[in-house]
């Protein structure tokens, strides 16, 4: 049997991949759901986003390259992402920026600013809009 | 037409495929990884057609190791071609969106689903849509909907040479399917892309 892993980038299929860009949806639905002028409910979508951005991401490489990154690199997920021949040469730019947050929305105990939350959701926006072409 | 390999429209279908796998990457792949992403044809199918595509200069090798690397040669002149082909199934799901976003009388929900959805569709495959009207058409707007529905059809059939096979319920219908564990219904809650209107797993739920 082909083994399935090759170091922290695994293979995967068009089903997981449609679902992984489900997710990508649910979430950014929840994220542009919550997000208002209110600190507290931005910093929710905030998280939320680096989430959709993160499995939006994952699908694209997916549909392009059937394979994505797993594990705690986020250099290699940035890096797998720019092997893509995209539509929107930003987005790598977009996911690294997302990830570069992850910590402090998910982990950190100060609020996000309600602008950056509204540009994180924007970023996982346009993941999705590209995995939405796949 | 081959949705999921559309530059078989135009190169045999193993050819088709190679090229799609290069033009949705910038980085090298071997031969081999070739094929893996493929998912189709033989190994040395792929390489004898990696070869034939080398002659053609649309595609480039590089040996800087052991195994050598192939990548589609984006200086080619045939390149933004094979590139925007390669895109097509994408326009196909923009250019219906689109179209179903201008109805008069508006869907509570639009979706692609079936083979094309799961991007397993082959040249033979219909398109398979899934609409849910609204909930009580009045005299008049049923005939608007009719309409806009078959100009759907004729489109994704003169698009693509496929036919459409289209699926037009009214709630009340798409709620006694999921009642009766139709595995249409299982099929759209796995597959369903959405063009307009809730999500296939927002309405079910509240249909329910």
């Amino acid at each position: 049997m082909t083994p399935r892993h090759s170091g922290r980038v695994v293979t995967c299929t068009l089903a997981e991949c449609r679902a992984r860009r489900e997710q990508a949806r649910a979430f950014l639905e929840v994220a542009k759901l919550v997000l208002t002028e209110d600190r507290r409910e931005a910093h929710v979508a905030a998280a939320l986003a680096v989430l959709a951005g993160i499995a939006a991401a994952d699908a694209i490489c997916g549909f392009s390259l059937r394979k994505w990154s797993r594990g705690q690199d986020h250099r290699q997920a940035v890096e797998l992402l720019g092997e893509v021949a995209l539509q929107d040469n930003t987005l790598p730019t977009k996911l690294r920026r997302l990830l570069a947050e992850k910590d402090t929305v998910h982990y950190s105990s100060a609020l996000i600013t309600v602008e950056k939350a509204k540009t994180m959701v924007r970023q996982a926006d346009a993941l999705l809009t590209e995995a939405d072409t796949l | 037409m081959d949705l999921s390999f559309p530059l078989a429209t135009i190169a045999p279908t193993l050819d088709a495929g190679v090229l799609q796998v290069l033009a949705a990457t910038t980085a090298g792949c071997t031969a081999a990884e070739v094929h893996r992403r493929l998912g189709r044809g033989s190994d040395e199918g792929v390489r004898k057609v990696l070869a034939r595509l080398v002659v053609q200069g649309v595609v480039l090798v590089e040996t800087p190791a052991r195994y050598p690397i192939y990548r589609l040669n984006r200086e080619h002149l045939a390149a933004p071609h094979i590139e925007a082909l390669s895109k097509v199934r994408g326009e196909l799901v923009g250019l219906i969106r689109s179209e179903v976003a201008d109805w008069e009388v508006e869907p509570i929900h639009a979706g692609l689903f079936g083979s094309f959805a799961r991007g397993t569709a082959d040249a033979e495959s219909d398109i398979d849509v899934l609409l849910v009207r609204p909930e009580a058409l009045v005299d008049g707007d049923d005939v608007a909907w009719l309409e806009q529905v078959g100009r759907l059809d004729q489109h994704i059939s003169a698009w693509t040479g496929n036919a459409a096979q289209i699926i037009d319920l009214t709630p009340a219908t798409l709620s006694q399917m999921a009642r009766d564990a139709d595995p249409l219904v299982d099929s759209w809650r796995a597959d369903d892309i959405v063009l307009q209107g809730e999500s296939i797993l927002d309405l079910l739920r509240r249909l329910q």
